[in-house]
C-alpha cells in the first residue's frame, strides 16, 4: 500500500458531531469520560440509598422504611456502589490515562471498549428494574432482601427482582471482563517503543493486576449466579441440601469472587496514590519494584483468602486455619505499600494541594482499616464481630479511603489535564475537609456499637445504641451532601477556570516518563498517532 | 510490539492484540470450567 493510502486510512478529522460521537465512540478519552459520568450518576443513586438507610437508623424502632425495603436498600446500595460506581470510575480512569501514560494512540480494541461501556447502562437499568419487579410483575414475590452476597436459600426464595439482579451481574460481569481484556492487551502490546514493563507508571501496573484479577474471578461469580438461576427456575439443586446440593458452595463461589473484588476496587486507587505522592513530595516513588512485587503478592494471596468471610458457617479446622493465616499474611504487602508511600514522603519537599491531602488521609485511614482487618481475620475474635456494625465500619474504612477517596484524588489530580482548566483549589480543600471529617464521624462510632453487639443488615436496633447511631446518621447526611460540592467543583472546572499548563503540577514528571504530561491540556481528540521516543529511565 | 506507522505494522499489531485477547478469553473459560468442577460442592473446603 502506498503512502497516500496509508495516510487516508490513518487520517482523522476530530470527533463526530452529536450523539454519534458518544454512542459509537471508539475514542478512549470519550469512553473514559462516559465511564466517569456514569460512575458519578451511580454514586448519587447509591448514595441516596445510603441516606435512606441512615435516616431509618437515626432512631431505634421503625421510622420510614418497611423492613423488606430497608433490606432491599442495603442490597442495592452495595451492588450499585461496587459494580456501578467504583468499578466504572476506575475503568474510566484507566481509559483516560493508560493510553496517555504508555504513549499509545488508543486502547488496543476500541470497538470492544465501546461495548464494555454501553453494557453498563443496560446493567444499571436491569438493577433498577429489580426494585420495581414486585410492582411490574405482581404476585411474583417481594423485593430482594438478601444483601449483595445473595446467599441461598434466601436468594432462591426471593421474588422476581432476584432474576433481574442475576442478569444485572451477568451484564456488568461481561462488561468488566471485556474491559479488563482490553486494558491488559493495551498494556502488554501498545507501549511506546523503549518503554519496558518496569518503566510503566504505577497506575498502569495497578491496572494490569486488577485486569488479571477480574478475568480470573468474574467468571466464577457469573457461574455461581447462573447456578442460582437454575436452582430458582429449572429444578436443579446446586445449593439445595434437600436435592443433594450445598448452600455453603454458593458462599465459596461468591467469596472466591468477592474477596479479590476488594482488591479490584483497591488496586487502581493504590496506583493513583503512587502517582500523586511522588508528584507532591517532589521525589521519585520509593521502592518502585517492591511496590510491583507487593501488588503481585497481594494478587496471589487475595485469590486464596476468600473464606475468611464465612468463618461462622462451620468449616473444618484445617481450611479455617489456612484462611486465617493467609488473611493475616495479606497485611504484609499492604503494609509494604503504605511504607513505600510514607518513605516517598519522607524528607520530600511536600505541598498539600487537594490530591495530596486526599493521599495523606488515605494512608492514615486505610491503615485503620488494616488494623480492624487483622482483628477480623482472627477466627475466635471474628466469631464475635461477625455480622455486626464493626464489620460495616471496617469495610467502609477499607473501601472509602482505600478506593473512593483515591478516585476523588485522581479526579482532582487529572481534571486539569482532562479539561485544560484548574479546579478551584479553595473549594476543593473545603470539600476535602468536609468529606473526610463527616466520613469519620459517620463510620468511626460504628466500631463501638458494633463491638457492643449491634447487628448489621437489620432495620431496628437496641435503644442502648441510640446516641451513637444518631451521631452516625447526622454525619452521614453531611457526608452525603458534601458530594454535591464535589459535583459543583467538577462542573465549574469543566466550564472554565485558570488555564492549566501541559505539565499541570511542578513535580508531575519526577521519576517517570510522564508521557501524559507531554500532551496539551486538554489533550487533542487523537494523541500519540506517532509513537513518542523515550530515553532510558533510571530507578 | 509497539504502536506503529505503516499499514502492515498496524495489521500485525491488530492481529497480535486479537490473539492476546483470545488467550485472555481462554482464561475466562478455564475459570468457568474449574468452577463447575467443584459441583456439587463436596470438593470445596467444608
Amino acid at each position: 500500500m502506498n503512502a497516500e493510502a496509508v495516510h487516508a486510512e490513518g487520517h482523522h478529522h476530530g470527533p463526530p458531531k452529536g450523539y454519534k460521537r458518544w454512542l459509537f465512540s471508539t475514542n478512549h478519552k470519550d469512553i473514559g469520560t462516559m465511564y466517569l459520568i456514569f460512575a458519578c450518576v451511580m454514586m448519587f443513586l447509591g448514595g441516596a440509598m445510603a441516606m435512606l438507610i441512615r435516616a431509618e437508623l437515626y432512631m431505634p424502632g421503625l421510622q420510614f422504611l418497611e423492613p423488606d425495603f430497608y433490606n432491599n436498600m442495603v442490597t442495592n446500595h452495595a451492588l450499585i456502589m461496587v459494580f456501578g460506581m467504583v468499578m466504572p470510575a476506575a475503568a474510566g480512569l484507566a481509559n483516560w490515562m493508560i493510553p496517555l501514560m504508555i504513549g499509545a494512540p488508543d486502547m488496543a480494541l476500541p470497538r470492544l471498549n465501546n461495548l464494555s461501556f454501553w453494557l453498563l447502562p443496560m446493567g444499571a437499568t436491569m438493577l433498577i428494574l429489580s426494585m420495581f419487579a414486585p410492582v411490574l410483575f405482581p404476585g411474583t414475590g417481594g423485593l430482594v432482601n438478601t444483601g449483595w452476597t445473595l446467599y441461598p436459600p434466601l436468594s432462591i426464595q426471593a421474588g422476581m427482582g432476584m432474576d433481574f439482579l442475576i442478569f444485572t451481574i451477568h451484564i456488568l460481569g461481561i462488561s468488566s471482563i471485556l474491559a479488563s481484556i482490553n486494558i491488559i492487551v493495551t498494556i502488554l502490546n501498545m507501549r511506546a517503543p523503549g518503554m519496558k514493563m518496569f518503566d510503566m507508571p504505577m497506575f498502569v501496573w495497578a491496572w494490569l493486576f486488577t485486569g488479571f484479577l477480574l478475568i480470573v474471578v468474574m467468571p466464577v461469580l457469573a457461574g455461581g449466579v447462573t447456578m442460582l438461576l437454575f436452582d430458582r427456575h429449572f429444578g436443579t439443586s446446586f445449593f439445595d441440601a434437600a436435592g443433594g446440593g450445598d448452600p455453603v458452595l454458593f458462599q465459596h463461589l461468591f467469596w472466591f469472587f468477592g474477596h479479590p473484588e476488594v482488591y479490584v476496587l483497591l488496586l487502581p486507587s493504590i496506583g493513583v496514590l503512587a502517582m500523586i505522592i511522588p508528584t507532591f513530595a517532589r521525589k521519585p516513588l520509593f521502592g518502585y519494584k517492591s511496590l510491583v512485587g507487593g501488588m503481585a503478592v497481594l494478587f496471589t494471596l487475595g485469590l486464596v483468602a476468600w473464606a475468611h468471610h464465612q468463618y461462622t458457617v462451620g468449616m473444618a479446622y484445617g481450611p479455617t486455619e489456612w484462611f486465617m493465616i493467609i488473611t493475616i499474611l495479606i497485611s504484609i504487602p499492604v503494609g509494604l505499600m503504605l511504607l513505600n508511600f510514607m518513605m516517598t514522603m519522607w524528607r520530600g519537599a511536600m505541598t498539600f494541594e487537594t490530591p495530596m491531602l486526599f493521599a495523606v488521609s488515605i494512608v492514615l485511614m486505610f491503615s485503620f482499616a488494616g488494623v480492624t482487618g487483622v482483628m477480623l481475620a482472627v477466627v475466635p475474635a471474628d466469631l464475635q464481630y461477625h455480622d455486626t456494625m464493626f464489620v460495616v465500619a471496617h469495610f467502609h474504612y477499607a473501601l472509602i479511603p482505600g478506593s473512593v477517596l483515591g478516585l476523588f484524588a485522581a479526579v482532582f489530580y487529572w481534571l486539569p489535564k482532562w479539561t485544560g482548566n484548574m479546579y478551584d483549589e479553595k473549594l476543593a480543600k473545603i470539600f476535602f475537609w468536609w468529606n473526610v471529617i463527616s466520613f469519620n464521624v459517620t463510620f468511626f462510632p460504628q466500631h463501638f456499637y458494633g463491638l457492643a453487639g449491634m447487628p448489621r443488615r437489620i432495620v431496628d436496633y437496641n435503644p442502648a445504641f441510640a446516641d451513637l447511631n444518631m451521631l452516625s446518621s447526622i454525619a452521614a447526611f453531611s457526608y452525603g451532601i458534601s458530594h454535591l460540592l464535589f459535583l459543583y467543583i467538577i462542573i465549574k472546572t469543566v466550564r472554565g477556570g485558570e488555564r492549566a499548563t501541559d505539565k499541570v503540577w511542578e513535580g508531575s514528571m519526577i521519576g517517570t516518563h510522564g508521557l501524559e504530561w507531554t500532551v496539551p491540556s486538554p489533550p487533542p481528540f487523537h494523541t500519540f498517532e506517532t509513537a513518542p521516543t523515550l530515553k532510558p529511565l533510571q530507578h | 510490539m509497539t504502536n506503529s506507522d505503516t499499514n502492515q505494522q498496524r495489521q500485525e499489531l491488530a492481529r497480535a492484540n486479537l490473539r492476546l485477547a483470545l488467550v485472555l478469553g481462554g482464561i475466562v473459560l478455564l475459570m468457568l470450567a474449574v468452577m463447575f468442577y467443584f459441583w456439587p460442592g463436596s470438593q470445596v473446603p467444608a
